[in-house]
């Protein structure tokens, strides 16, 4: 009777997905940006009060769903909720969301879904960077340069943070590693343990740095702009665009950079001052969503325990082939092929290799204490069967409901590349080709030799949305 | 029996509890830059300038026309520069040592948001507006800063710098900062 209840209650809970409202909110709020037919009704699902656990996830996807449908004022407005909260956590409190410790208590018959999102440093970074670009929309040029100062910032706080969590993971694990893991468990976290050790970090993205070394030039500070190129460069060292612009700048300001550069063979870019500029950032796709792996492992005495973890797997998309077509007032036309400088899903890939060991660790002392319940439950069964059953019942429901935290910042873009563009004439029109197959072309564009513009053109896999972020004034 | 069932429900319910905070002990009120610190910055460096001997040697006496342009900020936090530059400004009109120029010319304030956004570098962007407003002095200051990162504590290194240039020989004619630094604890994850 009572191995008919297990049984029962066993299969019975499998059958209950879990199911998790931000991905089918997202999802459709993807599709809709797909069509170009956002939904306000759609977008106030995402409106969370502050003390949701999803508060800083919401805010983010709804600032960049602002920003790719032009609606700055409200991305500028969801990205300050975004960079306040991660502020407030830091000043106010410990947040303890991967401390097993701090929240074993509080979700121990629940699973990772009931933590508090907290984050990643890399979106915290990019949360900065879209803001810097709402400012730049909004010709506000300082505060842009406000809010890229602070994402480079947030790269740097992130080293640090990095040695020691990577030490306090260790010695989690290591404090765990004598209970009993499903091989398909085991090979997850194998996998994981090589994403580390293959990549450099989680966090330095050399999108955020080409850009930052742009908009420091715009705004007259070479020497800054100059040490953003070499650390876009320390990230992505083959792009030309990056190794171009370094090029020109250490001419000037640093000669030896210039003597081990001009080794690679590629043409420096010229002065601002003397050309029609245009830079064309092409962001491709969107960051695709965790998904879960469920191990359950049955135990001698009856009771039995569920694992289940995120994971992101290998993604088939390939970054795009775009051609950038550029015409002039004197009738001239240039070509350039774009080309990768950051693959942002590799970003979310390393970001949650490195949250691995907590994750497991986590889940394991909920096993622990799930598996303890079921047992002090079957023991009750012989002297109480009511209460036996109930506990029994509570250990196997919590622990078979166990779900991993497939929560992330999904608006992101999975590709990002670039291009840069000059000429001795002004520049009237834009064309994009992206794979031979989907063109675009902007003709709302007038930029005078001695102007720069920076130039976004969003491909969401079907729509493509383009618009000019900032255009320079020559006086 | 009773004692259990309460037991049992207590720990289920608490599956969908929160995540706990764990206050820091710090005074979070000093480790950030306030309106007091902000203060304390301009009231040194302007108490240094209207008593610096060489620097009224250059007046010579006269009541020559300034124009304060706006403290820049070149820090990462979303620092009120506007009110700094406002609280400059009610230092420097109080000394009666100079002619302050009202900028309330549209035309000119149009010249002066395109020069905002020429990529001139703040000299050559301070030379250009004085010529635009007809001053023979500008004055303008920078407001930056440097975040290191020791353990888990946040030092933020504050430093104010001001400037005075004579707009007909581009020299800066006095030139001074005033510091100050702020140490925050930052939670590891």
């Amino acid at each position: 009777m009572q191995n008919f209840f297990r049984l029962g209650l066993f299969s019975g809970l499998l059958l209950l997905g879990a199911c998790s409202s931000h991905q089918v909110i997202t999802d459709n709020v993807i599709k809709q940006l797909q069509n170009d037919n956002i939904e306000e009704k759609t977008l106030q699902k995402l409106e969370v009060a502050e003390s949701s656990n999803d508060y800083l996830l919401f805010t983010q996807e709804l600032s960049r769903v602002y920003f790719i449908n032009n609606d700055i004022d409200k991305s500028l407005a969801y990205g300050k909720k975004s960079t306040d909260y991660y502020n407030k956590v830091d000043q106010q409190a410990i947040l303890n969301a991967t401390s097993v410790s701090g929240t074993l208590l509080a979700s121990t018959f629940g699973s990772d879904n009931n933590i508090t999102y907290t984050g990643s440093d890399y979106e915290r970074a990019l949360d900065y960077f879209y803001s810097s670009l709402n400012y730049l929309k909004k010709n506000d040029i300082n505060s842009a340069l406000i809010d890229i100062r602070a994402a480079a910032d947030i790269q740097k706080l992130s080293a640090v943070k990095r040695e020691a969590r990577i030490a306090k993971a260790q010695k989690e694990v290591s404090s765990k590693n004598n209970y009993t893991l499903s091989a398909d468990t085991k090979k997850v976290i194998d996998e994981n343990a090589r994403i580390i050790a293959d990549s450099q970090n989680s966090f330095l993205n050399a999108y955020i740095y080409y850009l930052s070394g742009n908009i420091r030039e715009l705004s007259g500070d070479f020497g800054g702009a100059l040490v953003d190129y070499k650390l876009a460069l320390n990230v992505n060292p083959n792009n030309p665009y990056v190794i171009s612009d370094s090029l020109r700048l250490a001419k000037n300001i640093d000669s030896s950079y210039y003597q081990t550069l001009k080794q690679s063979n590629i043409k420096e870019t010229t002065n601002y001052n003397k050309k029609a500029t245009v830079i064309v950032v092409y962001e491709q796709g969107f960051i695709p969503a965790k998904e879960q792996i469920k191990g359950t492992t049955w135990l001698p005495n009856g009771s039995f325990y569920t694992i289940a973890l995120p994971v992101y797997h290998k993604s088939e998309i390939k970054p795009s082939r775009v051609l950038i077509n550029l015409f002039t007032n004197s009738g001239e036309s240039q070509s350039a092929k774009m080309e990768v400088i950051a693959d942002l899903y590799k970003l979310a890939q390393n970001d949650l290799a490195e949250k691995y060991p907590f994750i497991v660790a986590r889940q394991v002392s909920r096993a622990v204490s799930k598996g303890a319940m079921q047992a002090v439950g079957q023991n009750q069964m012989d002297d109480n069967a009511g209460l036996g059953l109930l506990m029994y019942g509570v250990g196997s429901i919590s622990s078979v409901l166990e779900t991993a935290d497939t929560r992330s910042f999904r608006v992101l873009p999975h590709f990002v590349q670039v291009a840069k563009l000059d000429s001795t004439s002004s520049i009237n029109k834009i064309q994009i080709s992206v794979n031979s197959n989907r063109n675009l072309e902007i003709s709302d564009i007038f930029v005078n030799v001695g102007e720069t513009a920076i130039v976004y053109v969003i491909d969401t896999n079907n729509y493509i949305y383009a618009k000019v972020i900032y255009q320079s004034k020559k006086v | 029996m009773k004692k259990y069932l309460s037991i049992a429900l207590l720990l289920f319910l608490t599956a969908c509890g929160g995540t706990s905070y764990q206050a820091t002990s710090q005074n979070t009120a000093s480790s950030t830059f306030s309106v007091v610190d902000q203060k304390m910055l301009i009231e040194t460096l302007t108490t240094k300038l209207l008593s610096d001997k060489a620097f009224l040697a250059e007046l010579d006496g006269e009541k020559p026309t300034l124009l304060i342009d706006t403290v820049k900020n070149k820090t990462s936090e979303h620092i009120d520069t506007e009110s700094m530059t406002d609280t400059l400004k009610v230092a420097i009109v109080k000394s009666r040592m100079f002619s302050i120029i009202n900028r309330d010319k549209l035309d000119v304030l149009a010249k002066e948001n395109a020069i905002n956004q020429s990529g001139l570098g703040d000299a050559q962007r301070a030379t250009k507006l004085g010529k635009l407003w007809g001053a023979k002095y500008v004055m303008y200051g920078n407001f930056s800063s440097i975040v290191s990162f020791v353990g888990s504590e946040k030092q933020t290194y504050y430093k104010f710098t001001l400037i005075v240039q004579n707009i007909e020989t581009g020299e800066e004619v006095w030139i001074d900062e005033a510091e100050i630094n702020k140490v925050s604890k930052k939670g590891l994850f």
